[in-house]
C-alpha cells in the first residue's frame, strides 16, 4: 500500500492523536482494554457490530487486543486506512496531501497516488471556498486546535456536474510536541442531505393539505398525551394558539373538555380502542368556546406503530358533519312529512270516492263528481307543493285556483266579482276541505246557480274582521248569487238538490255545511234564498300571518 | 250481529271525510260514534262521556298531536288504535304496545281491531301494519 509513496512513517505512527472529537477517538484509546467494550456507535465508525472483518481486525490490531501477535502499529494504522467507510486524508504542514484512503479517493475522484504532493487548490478546484478552509488550516497549526463539524460544499472530478456535500473534521497531527500536519475525517452527506431535503419538503406539502383541509388532522403521542400535531381548523375552532415548538401550542390542548360531557366516555372508549390497535370511527360533540355551539365531529383515529410494532402515535381526522347531520335530520322530516301527507290524502280520496259513490244515482254519475273533486283535492296538492318553510297560501290564492279551474276568473266571466285583501294566510291544515267546498259551491253555481244563467251575478267578497278587541281576527267569507232567476218548479228542484241530499248537492252542502266548521273551526251560514245562494263562512286565519302582522 | 253492536266509539280524526267515512261504516255495524276533530274537544268529550269501549285516534292532530287523549284514555283503561299516516316505530315510544294501523285505512281491518280490543282488551292478529 505504502509502496512507492513518500510517506515519513514517523508521521503516521505518531497519529495518535489526542482530543480532536468522537472522530478518531480510536487513536487515542490505548488505556481501553478491549475494543468491544467501548461504544463504539457514537463515533463516525459506527457499532462494532456493523464493522467489516478487516476494520474490525485493524482496530483491535491498533490496540492491541487481537489474537495471535499484534501486527505493528504501521501495519494497523494502514488497514486502519484501507478499510475505514470514511474518507480519511493527511496533508503535510504545507497542505499537501500525504495521503488519502481509498474511499475519499473515490470521492474525489482521483486515484491515491494523484493526490500525494498536490494542493487541494489544484486536485479539487470546484470545492466551494477552498482559500477559507485552507485559513482555517493554518489556524490549527498554530493553535494546535481541532476543527471538526464542518460542512464542505461544491463538486469533485468523479462528478463534475454535481453538487455534493460532506461532513469533514480537521486535526492537527503531532510528532512528540511538534504539528506535522493536519488530518481529515470525510463523510459523505450527499445523499443524507438530499433525503432530509426530501423529507422536509414532504412534511411541508403535508402540513399545506393539513392545514387547507377543512378537515382536523391530529397526531397524538401516546407515552406524552401531547399532541404533537393538531391543524389549523380544529386551532381556529378551539382558539389554540400556536405556540412553541412543533405542535403549535397543541401540546397542552384539553380535548377531552372540549367534547360535551355526555360524550367524553364514549370518546375515551374510542381511543382506549385505537391504543389496544384498532382502527376506530366514532362521533362526538364538541362545544365551541366564546359562542358556546355544539358541533358534531366525525373522528377517525387509527394507531401508527414505530418499527417494532409499538404504537407510539394516535393519528386521526376529525370532520365537522354538523350541517350534514343537520340536513340528513331535516331530510328525513320531510320524507315523513311527506308520507304522512300522502297516506292522508289516499285516505281522503278513498273517503271520497265512498263518499261520491254513495251519493251517486249512476256510475256516470259517479265518474263526473268523482273526477271533478279529484281535480280539485290535485289542484289544492299543487298549491301545497310550492311552499316553502312555515309559508302558507292565501284565500286569494285558493279561491282563484278554483275559479279558474270553471273558467270563472273575474276576467273569464264577467258575472263574477271577487273583492279582498290579498294573501290572507290560511291554516295549512284543513286546507283540502276548504277547497273541496269552495268547488262544491262553483259547481252548484254553474249548474244551477248564478253560473248557469246569462244575467245572473256572483260576488264573492272577503275581509278580516274581529268580534271583539281580544277575539283572534278571522277571515269573513262572503259568497252572493243575485238575479238567479228561479223558474217555477225549478228553484225547488234545486232546492231538493239541496235538502234531499241528491246526487253530489247534497253532498256538497254537506260539505261546505258540516265539514268546514268541523275542520276548519268556522261557522257557516248557507241560505238557499229567492234571488240565489248566500254563503257566509267565518274562519281562523295562520297565527304565524297574525303574528308577522302584528 | 257484530261484535261492535251497541259499542261506543270515540274517534278522534282532524279530516272530516275521514270521520265520516269512519262513522258511517262503524254506525253500519250497529255502534254509536263520537267524532271530534282536536284534543281539547276529544278531552272535554271524555269528562262528559258515558262509558266509552274503544277510541280510534288520529295521531296527528293539524299539527297536534293526539297523545294527551292516549294518556287519557289509558287512565280510564279504554283501549284505542292509533290510526296514522307515519310509521308505526314513529309513534311515541310511551305507547309503543298500542295498537297502530297505518292509513290509509282498509275497514275490514280496522273492524277486527276494533273487535279484538272490546273483546279482549287486545288487538286481534295480525293487526298491526308495520
Amino acid at each position: 500500500m505504502l509502496a512507492g509513496l513518500a510517506v515519513r512513517s514517523d508521521l503516521l505512527v505518531s497519529a495518535k492523536l489526542t482530543n480532536y472529537g468522537s472522530g478518531m477517538a480510536l487513536l487515542s484509546c490505548k488505556s481501553t482494554p478491549a475494543s468491544d467494550s467501548f461504544d463504539w456507535s457514537q463515533t463516525p465508525l459506527g457499532p462494532r457490530e456493523q464493522w467489516s472483518a478487516s476494520l474490525r481486525q485493524a482496530i483491535d490490531g491498533a490496540l492491541g487486543v487481537g489474537e495471535g501477535d499484534a501486527p505493528s502499529p504501521a501495519a494497523t494504522l494502514d488497514a486502519l486506512f484501507t478499510a475505514a467507510p470514511l474518507g480519511l486524508a493527511i496533508w503535510d504542514r504545507n497542505f499537501r496531501f500525504v495521503r488519502v484512503n481509498d474511499s475519499l479517493a473515490e470521492m474525489n475522484g482521483l486515484s491515491p497516488e494523484e493526490h500525494v504532493g498536490r494542493l487541494p487548490q489544484e486536485l479539487l478546484p470546484d470545492i466551494a471556498e477552498l482559500d477559507k478552509m485552507v485559513g482555517q488550516w493554518r489556524e490549527i497549526l498554530r493553535t494546535g486546535e481541532p476543527w471538526l463539524d464542518v460542512e464542505v460544499q461544491g463538486g469533485t472530478p468523479a462528478a463534475p456536474d454535481q453538487q455534493r456535500n460532506w461532513t469533514e473534521h480537521f486535526f492537527p497531527i503531532r510528532s512528540g510536541e511538534e504539528i506535522v500536519g493536519i488530518g481529515a475525517v470525510v463523510e459523505e452527506t450527499t445523499e443524507r442531505r438530499r433525503i432530509e431535503a426530501a423529507f422536509r419538503a414532504s412534511e411541508a406539502r403535508f402540513r399545506e393539505f393539513a392545514e387547507a383541509s377543512s378537515d382536523v388532522l391530529w397526531l397524538r403521542n401516546t407515552e406524552t398525551n401531547e399532541f404533537e400535531f393538531l391543524s389549523l381548523s380544529l386551532r381556529k375552532l378551539f382558539g389554540v394558539e400556536p405556540g412553541s415548538g412543533d405542535g403549535h401550542g397543541a401540546a397542552e390542548f384539553n380535548w377531552l373538555s372540549a367534547i360535551v360531557p355526555e360524550d367524553r366516555d364514549a370518546a375515551l372508549a374510542a381511543l382506549a380502542g385505537v391504543r389496544q390497535g384498532r382502527r376506530v370511527t366514532h362521533d362526538f360533540r364538541t362545544r365551541i368556546p366564546g359562542s358556546g355551539k355544539v358541533r358534531v365531529l366525525k373522528n377517525t383515529a387509527f394507531p401508527l406503530r414505530d418499527p417494532d410494532g409499538r404504537i407510539r402515535r394516535i393519528g386521526g381526522i376529525a370532520q365537522d358533519v354538523t350541517e350534514e347531520r343537520d340536513t340528513a335530520q331535516r331530510l328525513q322530516t320531510l320524507i315523513g312529512e311527506l308520507q304522512h301527507r300522502t297516506r292522508n290524502l289516499m285516505g281522503v280520496v278513498q273517503a271520497v270516492a265512498d263518499s261520491t259513490l254513495a251519493a251517486s244515482g249512476s256510475l256516470g254519475e259517479f265518474e263526473v263528481a268523482f273526477g271533478a273533486r279529484v281535480a280539485a283535492l290535485s289542484r289544492v296538492q299543487n298549491l301545497l307543493s310550492r311552499l316553502e318553510g312555515l309559508e302558507r297560501i292565501g284565500f286569494d290564492e285558493l279561491l282563484r285556483t278554483e275559479l279558474n279551474a270553471f273558467c270563472a276568473l273575474p276576467q273569464d266571466d264577467r258575472r263574477v266579482s271577487i273583492t279582498g285583501p290579498e294573501e290572507v294566510p290560511l291554516r295549512s291544515g284543513g286546507i283540502q276541505t276548504l277547497a273541496l267546498a269552495l268547488h262544491e259551491l262553483i259547481t252548484n253555481a254553474t249548474k244551477y246557480g248564478a253560473l248557469s244563467q246569462p244575467d245572473a251575478r256572483l260576488a264573492i267578497n272577503w275581509q278580516i274582521v274581529s268580534a271583539s278587541a281580544d277575539a283572534q281576527p278571522r277571515l269573513q267569507v262572503q259568497w252572493v248569487e243575485s238575479g238567479v232567476a228561479m223558474p217555477s218548479g225549478a228553484g225547488q228542484e234545486r232546492a231538493g238538490h239541496h235538502d234531499a241530499g241528491r246526487a253530489h248537492g247534497g253532498q256538497g252542502r254537506e260539505l261546505i255545511e258540516h265539514a268546514v266548521p268541523y275542520q276548519l273551526d268556522a261557522t257557516v251560514d248557507f241560505a238557499l234564498t229567492p234571488d240565489g245562494v248566500h254563503c257566509t263562512i267565518l274562519l281562523p286565519i295562520s297565527q304565524t300571518w297574525m303574528a308577522k302582522a302584528a | 250481529m257484530s261484535a261492535l253492536t251497541g259499542c261506543r266509539i270515540l274517534v278522534v280524526e282532524d279530516e272530516y271525510l275521514l270521520s265520516r267515512q269512519l262513522t258511517r261504516a262503524l254506525e253500519r255495524e250497529g255502534a254509536s260514534v263520537a267524532c271530534v276533530p282536536t284534543v281539547p274537544a276529544a278531552l272535554a268529550s271524555l269528562t262528559e262521556a258515558l262509558a266509552l269501549d274503544v277510541a280510534v285516534l288520529d295521531v296527528n292532530l293539524a299539527g297536534a298531536k293526539v297523545y294527551p287523549v292516549a294518556e287519557e284514555l289509558a287512565r280510564r283503561n279504554v283501549p284505542f288504535v292509533f290510526c296514522s299516516g307515519y310509521d308505526a316505530e314513529d309513534r311515541d315510544p310511551r305507547f309503543a304496545d298500542a295498537a297502530h294501523l297505518t292509513k290509509p285505512i282498509a275497514m275490514p281491518v280496522l273492524l277486527r281491531c276494533l273487535t279484538g280490543l272490546i273483546t279482549s282488551g287486545k288487538p286481534a292478529a295480525p293487526h298491526v301494519d308495520t
